[in-house]
């Protein structure tokens, strides 16, 4: 596990070492869940599904070509979250933003209001809606709480 | 990030560094929201607002100034958070404390989305770690707490 160095000006962050067990590759920023099939070890990881959402492990830092090591912030300001925009719902800032089943890319189109008691990447940004077929991943700022 | 050194006897404990962006003075104990406007940058925070109640940072560990660095702790028992009693609801050990709308204090109020939850063993920034009673004029002190925010 990465601590950055401690620094008045920097924003705190936290990485850890994962392996890309997905089949293809990350990009910069994309969400990476824990890989919980019977392969797993704690440091593979691969897309998003449905009935794990919970097990996110944290956002790639760069990008992670298939069956590679890498590593994944779990913790901290992240101005480069890969979220993708939506036709109808605008982002806001401080909404949650969930892992998306079958995409590495989190969207807008399922925001959840703040609650002060959960949600492991928090927008701190707004952004607009887009139109149909100009929907497209981009880099967002949030923060990460998955440590 | 600063973790406390291992000590048998010391609760343990996790800090970072933040700048008070609020535009007024934190005191010790009081509660710090990540700045989710344009200048967000991770390091500033400001008094906690509805919309971004899960932006939430820590407590802090002492008073900071306006403009000024200091530490909140995220993570660990704290002994000093500043959580103002309720005229009607007394605090229940093991709620979950949510921050609170334009306020840098902690409520014992049973409100929508800020005050307190009851505890669900899958979350919580905050879990209140003493009771208190009902105050005609609620005023904050210290209260004892975890903060799980790391």
């Amino acid at each position: 596990m990465l601590f950055q160095r401690v620094n008045r000006t920097d924003a705190e962050k936290v990485f850890v070492i994962v392996y890309n067990a997905s089949g293809g590759a990350f990009t910069t920023g994309q969400a990476m869940q824990w890989d919980v099939t019977p392969t797993a070890d704690g440091v593979r990881v691969t897309t998003p599904t449905t009935a794990q959402l919970s097990a996110f492990a944290g956002l790639a830092t760069a990008g992670i070509a298939n069956a590679a090591y890498g590593l994944a912030q779990v913790y901290g300001f992240c101005s480069t979250a890969s979220v993708v925009n939506d036709i109808t719902t605008a982002l806001v800032a401080g909404n949650i933003l969930l892992p998306v089943a079958s995409s590495a890319n989190l969207n807008c189109a399922t925001p959840v209001a703040s609650d002060g008691k959960s949600g492991f990447v928090v927008a701190m940004q707004t952004n607009t809606t887009a139109t149909a077929g100009a929907i497209a991943a981009a880099a967002t700022k949030v923060f990460i709480r998955a440590l | 990030m600063i973790f406390q050194r291992v000590n048998r006897t010391d609760a343990e404990k996790v800090f970072t560094v933040v700048y008070n962006a609020s535009g007024g003075a934190f005191t010790t104990g009081q509660v710090l929201q990540y700045d989710v406007g344009t200048s967000a940058d991770g390091i500033r925070v400001t008094t906690p607002a509805a919309a971004g109640l899960s932006a939430f940072c820590g407590l802090a560990s002492a008073g900071i100034a306006n403009a000024a660095y200091g530490l909140a702790q995220v993570y660990g028992y704290c002994s000093t958070a500043s959580v103002k009693p309720d005229i009607t609801t007394a605090l229940v050990a093991g709620v979950i404390m949510k921050p609170v709308d334009a306020s840098a204090d902690l409520s014992c109020a049973a409100s929508s989305p800020d005050g307190i939850d009851a505890s669900d063993g899958r979350m919580g920034f905050i879990v209140a770690m003493q009771t208190n009673t009902t105050m005609t004029t609620p005023l904050a002190s210290a209260h004892k707490v975890f903060i799980r925010a790391l």
